[in-house]
């Protein structure tokens, strides 16, 4: 991808299929701090620079809220 | 794991009470105009921001405390309010939290009590370095009950502290220092990311591992290395492995640097631009600098005062390097969408990124200082010493330094090194690289670059 159109294909905010709204999303800051041992020690879950990242439980990475991808489930309300 | 939790449709005034960032602000904030207000009325914020005495004989503490108990107890029960306040919104328990921040209060006492002794200079006994120790002694030889860490917030603790730091910034100090420190602080992060980053993919790490370690190492530290991780879509598993580097050498250098400096006796500004510029994590790099401040006027030949240390390491880190995260967290994400192919995690590259992952608490340095900076612009110099620096600098500066206690006295306590993920000799190799360049770069701008730049902090 050509860094002119990744720039046109950004996302803004959240929307329907974002990974925030996926089931595989966690971004529950206690959660997060539990699975990367030591985060609160000198930084933390609940800080700014973490701005809406999150962790994907089926690709288990950290990954970015706002994203999209093609694994999206949505979850069970 | 807890059940999920998305993160829903964050609106941007959502953050003002999700983040401990804007904690940091509010309170900080809270405090400095207080203090502001009370001063213009003719009073002051002395009473609540009392702190022990230097001391020689014991009855002396005995006496400070029989005589100020009841202001140690609001004192107390003022940061209980505001912490507890801040944590409550962020999701803790009171019940947890409180009992927490009980103990770590009457630590926070009695490591003052240690560092109030006038010998304790002559022993290395500087209240930061005591109450790291002493934290990661009992974390990692009895331990603490887990759920006390909900009072051992260190980060929400050096970010007020920090935002109380402004206050004891002249606003002209930050323009002036600003560019060198922003100058420096690029030089040294671009080095080093690119070392750390050149060296991890020359052992065989992928490219998302080798930004986080290059990231760790170069900017922020754990924040740099968790706001860039979720850019590129770091593994979990190497993200932890970041952090646990990241944390093993801030607490390596929280010792040597201040001990370096010492040795050879580096001025106090001297040596917070080091510090600034070598530490990886602001915790870290406050009790180093603090540490390194305190022996100002107590160990021979080492000239400045405490205050240019911390402020020096305060303008190279935060304003040289923490400020653009956000810039290097959408950079990165451009380079992982359009040029690694091997990840699919990696978000999209999004201007808007640079906002949110901006650490916001360095808003609240800027604003306490313009606050500060406005409330006594009518003083000549003679004035500012002798009325604005005891009835309103010093007891803002007095609870900066509690913050600055609790914070550091946290970072021991939960600094268990049983917890951590294991690292592997690769990215530990890639990660040492570049800190010993980091260090020696570091050193030679801040010693013979701008050596004398520093020396002459604010004065």
């Amino acid at each position: 991808m050509s860094v002119l159109a990744a720039l046109r294909d950004w996302p803004s905010k959240e929307d329907d299929e974002s990974c925030g709204q996926c089931a595989h999303f966690h971004a529950d800051p206690a959660a997060l701090e539990a699975a990367l041992p030591g985060l609160a020690i000198l930084s933390s879950a609940h800080a700014s620079v973490r701005g809406e990242d999150g962790l994907c439980l089926r690709q288990d990475r950290i990954t970015n809220g706002l994203r999209r991808c093609p694994d999206f489930a949505p979850t069970a309300r | 794991m807890t059940a999920a939790i998305n993160s829903g449709a964050s609106s941007a005034w959502r953050e003002f009470w999700v983040k401990e960032d804007w904690w940091a602000i509010w309170i900080g904030l809270a405090i400095v105009i207080a203090s502001c207000a009370l001063f213009w009325n003719g009073l002051s914020l002395r009473w609540l921001a009392v702190l022990p005495p230097k001391w020689d004989e014991p009855a002396e503490i005995a006496a400070d405390l029989t005589a100020n108990w009841v202001r140690y107890a609001a004192q107390c029960l003022f940061w209980l309010g505001a912490f507890g306040l801040a944590l409550r919104a962020l999701g803790y328990k009171a019940r947890e939290f409180v009992p927490a921040f009980l103990l770590l209060y009457v630590a926070a006492y009695l490591i003052f009590i240690v560092g109030q002794w006038k010998q304790s200079s002559a022993y290395n006994l500087e209240p930061p370095l005591i109450a790291l120790f002493a934290g990661l002694v009992i974390a990692n030889t009895v331990g603490l009950p887990r759920w006390l860490a909900s009072g051992f917030r260190s980060e929400l603790y050096v970010k007020t502290g920090i935002v109380l730091l402004g206050a004891t910034v002249p606003f002209s100090l930050i323009a002036l220092a600003g560019p060198t420190a922003i100058l420096q602080a690029s030089i040294v992060s671009i080095v080093t990311f690119g070392v750390i980053y050149w060296m991890a993919l020359k052992l065989g790490l992928e490219r998302p591992f080798a930004a986080i370690l290059g990231v760790g190492g170069a900017v922020c530290g754990v924040s740099g290395a968790i706001a860039v991780a979720g850019a590129v879509g770091a593994k979990k598993e190497d993200t932890a492995v970041t952090i646990t580097i990241v944390v093993l050498w801030a607490i390596v250098m929280i010792f040597a640097l201040p001990l370096v400096s010492r040795l050879l006796l580096l001025p106090t500004g001297v040596a917070g631009a080091w510090i600034g510029t070598s530490e990886f994590a602001d915790a870290a790099g406050i009790a180093a600098a603090q540490a390194y401040g305190g022996y100002a006027g107590n160990v021979a030949g080492i000239t400045g005062n405490a205050e240019q240390a911390l402020q020096a390491f305060t303008l190279v880190k935060v304003v040289g390097r923490d400020v653009w995260i956000g810039i290097w967290a959408v950079g990165l994400a451009i380079l992982a969408t359009t040029r690694w192919e091997t990840q699919s995690a990696g978000s999209k590259p999004d201007a808007q990124e640079i906002w949110r992952r901006f650490p916001k608490f360095v808003l609240g340095f800027f604003f306490a200082s313009a606050l500060i900076t406005v409330a006594t612009a009518s003083y000549d110099l003679a004035t500012y010493n002798k009325v604005a620096t005891p009835g309103l600098i010093a007891p803002v500066k007095d609870l900066r330094t509690w913050c600055f206690i609790f914070c550091f006295f946290s970072i021991g306590l939960t600094t268990r090194v049983r917890d951590l993920a294991v690292a592997g000799r690769r990215p530990v190799a890639a990660f040492t690289v570049g800190v010993a360049v980091n260090v020696v770069l570091g050193f030679v701008l801040s010693v013979y670059v701008f050596g004398s730049h520093w020396a002459a902090l604010g004065q």
